[in-house]
């Protein structure tokens, strides 16, 4: 198996602007007081690197972001849920991107933000055993639609720029 | 699929979340009681029925207001005062939770009270 220098390189760079991204987006005040409302403008870069590299690729990007990221700002407690919830969005978004064109990034985008959510949930249940957690999912449906759609049209616009451009 | 027709897909899921959310968010706990975690350990369990005059909890970083049949954070010393901002919590749906000094505050049914141990230990 053979991997050329220039997709590892490519690799390498989307991490690190992905573990950035992440680090950075931790520094800003959550909009709505609950937990796990947020941007994940991080995931563009899986969603980048998954059209612009590879998809082996793309999930290399995501789980080094998460590990690295939670590492920098979260706990290990928190890696789980990052985990299950970065793995399963990648998945659901690479599932997508075979059936959607490439105008539509941006629900790929979607559909992955609502798995990421999801798949949190599924975990959160497990491990808290609570079913309150219910009316979190519900939230966070609509907070990963909105989300979603801005994430992906980020991604969008930088997937056809880097394309235009050769890179 | 054509763009629009993802588009109402997605404001279709939105539409259920909001009205799932008020849903969930209104159903009824008959005996309201009052759990307190810190650190993860409970430390408090209060029967909010029970709550005849309005008292503080000092926590470490955070002051619990009970009221009778509703609880919440007043103060807190974290700089983002998300728990303050989660509001008045009276049933099982929503729960409190300050990240930064690990406070936890949910409300359990207490007809079904002796659940609790299997879920707290």
């Amino acid at each position: 198996m053979k991997t050329s220098a220039k997709k590892t390189a490519q690799t390498a760079l989307f991490s690190a602007i992905a573990l950035v991204i992440y680090v950075l987006e931790s520094y800003i005040p959550p909009i709505v007081p609950i937990p796990g409302v947020k941007i994940g403008l991080a995931n563009a870069v899986t969603l980048i690197s998954m059209y612009i590299i590879g998809a082996k690729q793309g999930l290399f990007v995501t789980v080094i972001r998460i590990i690295l990221g939670n590492l920098f700002v979260g706990s290990i407690a928190s890696l789980l849920y990052s985990m299950a919830g970065g793995i399963s969005c990648f998945f659901v978004m690479l599932l997508f991107k075979k059936l959607l064109n490439l105008n539509q990034i941006w629900a790929v985008s979607v559909f992955g933000a609502i798995a990421h959510s999801t798949a949190q949930i599924v975990v959160a249940i497990i491990i808290l055993n609570t079913p309150s957690l219910l009316y979190y999912w519900f939230v966070l449906l609509v907070s990963s639609v909105i989300s979603g759609a801005f994430t992906g049209l980020c991604s969008a616009y930088t997937v056809n720029a880097l394309k235009k451009s050769h890179y | 699929m054509k763009n629009k027709t993802l588009a109402m897909i997605f404001a279709g899921i939105a539409v259920l979340g909001v009205a799932g959310a008020k849903h969930a968010g209104r159903i009824h706990t008959e005996k309201p009681v009052a759990l307190i975690y810190e650190n993860g350990k409970l430390i408090e369990q209060i029967d909010l029925t029970d709550v005849e005059n309005d008292y503080k909890i000092e926590l470490g970083g955070n002051t619990v207001l009970v009221e009778k049949g509703q609880i919440s954070v007043i103060k807190a010393n974290c700089p983002d005062k998300l728990c303050i901002t989660q509001g008045v919590i009276s049933n099982g749906a929503k729960s409190i939770i300050c990240l930064p000094n690990k406070v936890e505050i949910k409300i359990k049914d207490g007809t079904k009270i002796d659940n609790l141990d299997a879920v707290t230990g």
